[in-house]
């Protein structure tokens, strides 16, 4: 069944010689059964014959293409000079030069950076404080206080202290002058039980300076003896 | 590729411009006649295929030989004048399309900037004048990538594929492109369809 507008649609196909020999002559005959077809092949390869005779009357004066050729030849001899690499100087080198990063490796740097950079201008803000607190100045530092203190046993003192730590927890909420008379009660009776030859150093409200230097003395119940 | 043309490409690729000039001289007909039906100025023919040598000079390296020369220039023949029609044409074109409907009724004064600068004596030949001035205007209603397609299929003789290929689109957009080329031409120029004295068909009518 013939069908204009699929053989106009091949038309084109047929006037830029895009069918095989077969096709082409089957188009041709369908073509020639049907007017308008005609018609239409007709005026569409009238119109490329126009425009073909056109092209060759548009086509310059022989005297043209010396001076073209000429304009060309010195338009590439002026606008095409080889630049050599090494002619580059070595400072435009190192500013045009290029590093390919693949781009979540050069975030990744970017975040470090400015983390290490954030991280620092923190610590400098800080920093003053803690270089007064932790390096005083060997000139005016106070020599430290020598305090003997003679320790009996060692067992005892370190229960000594946990008894005088425990009721100090456990009578929080009382007086002071009474927590100071129970607490030293126990220390005195345990003491006095085991046989007391040294004096015993108090200290309480006893204020020590920044720096002190303890020497403890051991000394066994032998010694004592 | 014969010896010389290939001699020519190696001289070229060393940095040598008179070798590419010479190279040039062969194709510089065919690239200029091109421009000049694309730009429909003589003036933009000779910047557009000036461009088009030098691209090509610039990229002569990349010649590999793999396909003949004249096939690798074409494609950057292709591309510049398409990146040449998107910096410059499209103001020019308006221009021209101003003025081609301004004086549609007088050819000859509408299209009388184009003609002068030409390099050639078209005055010499009236009628030759007028059918070129008609064809030209006729292209001038094409947009740019019907004209270039066009000229491609039916100057250059590339196939659908090659033409797809180097417009990066399918063939079937190709296809369309220079049906309404050739449809907006033979209406542009005038020609109508021919009187038949064959019965009419009654199949299959529009």
């Amino acid at each position: 069944m013939h069908d204009c507008s699929l053989v106009e649609n091949k038309m084109v196909d047929l006037i830029f010689g895009e069918l095989s020999e077969d096709e082409s002559l089957r188009l041709k005959n369908e073509i020639d059964r049907c007017s308008d077809c005609l018609s239409e092949y007709r005026s569409m390869n009238g119109a490329m014959r126009v425009f073909d005779e056109a092209w060759d009357a548009s086509l310059p004066d022989q005297r043209f293409w010396p001076r073209h050729h000429e304009a060309l030849r010195q338009h590439l001899a002026d606008n095409a000079p080889r630049v050599s690499v090494d002619r580059v100087p070595f400072w435009k080198q190192l500013l045009t030069f290029k590093l390919p990063v693949p781009v979540p490796v050069a975030a990744l740097i970017v975040i470090a950076l400015l983390t290490l950079t954030a991280l620092a201008l923190r610590n400098r803000t800080i920093a003053p404080n803690l270089t007064i607190a932790a390096r005083p100045s060997y000139e005016t530092m106070t020599p430290p206080t020598v305090k003997e203190v003679p320790v009996y046993l060692e067992k005892v003192i370190t229960r000594t202290v946990y008894v005088e730590k425990k009721a100090q927890e456990k009578n929080a909420s009382r007086s002071k002058s009474s927590d100071q008379q129970r607490i030293a009660q126990p220390l005195t009776a345990s003491k006095e039980k085991e046989g007391d030859i040294f004096m015993r150093a108090k200290l309480t409200d006893f204020q020590p300076p920044d720096q002190m230097r303890i020497r403890v003395i051991k000394r066994s119940k032998d010694d004592a003896n | 590729m014969s010896l010389n043309e290939s001699q020519l490409i190696e001289s070229a690729q060393g940095g040598d411009a008179e070798a590419f000039s010479q190279l040039a001289r062969r194709f510089e007909r065919r690239i200029y006649t091109l421009a000049l039906h694309y730009t429909r100025n003589a003036a933009d023919a000779e910047d557009l295929s000036q461009e088009v040598w030098l691209k090509a000079f610039r990229a002569i390296n990349s010649f590999r030989g793999n396909a003949a020369f004249y096939t690798w220039l074409r494609q950057i023949m292709v591309n510049t004048f398409l990146n040449h029609k998107r910096a410059e044409t499209v103001r020019m074109e308006e221009v021209r399309s101003a003025a081609f409907e301004n004086d549609s009724t007088n050819v000859d004064d509408g299209l009388s900037f184009m003609l002068n600068e030409t390099p050639y004596q078209v005055e010499e030949d009236y009628e030759r004048r007028i059918l070129v001035e008609k064809v030209m205007q006729a292209l001038g209603h094409l947009s740019s990538q019907q004209r270039l397609i066009f000229l491609l299929k039916h100057r250059e003789g590339m196939t659908y594929e090659e033409i797809a290929k180097a417009f990066d689109c399918s063939t079937g957009t190709i296809k369309k492109a220079l049906f309404r080329a050739v449809q907006k031409l033979r209406e542009q120029m005038g020609v109508a369809p021919a009187p038949l004295e064959l019965a009419q068909c009654g199949a299959g009518q529009k």
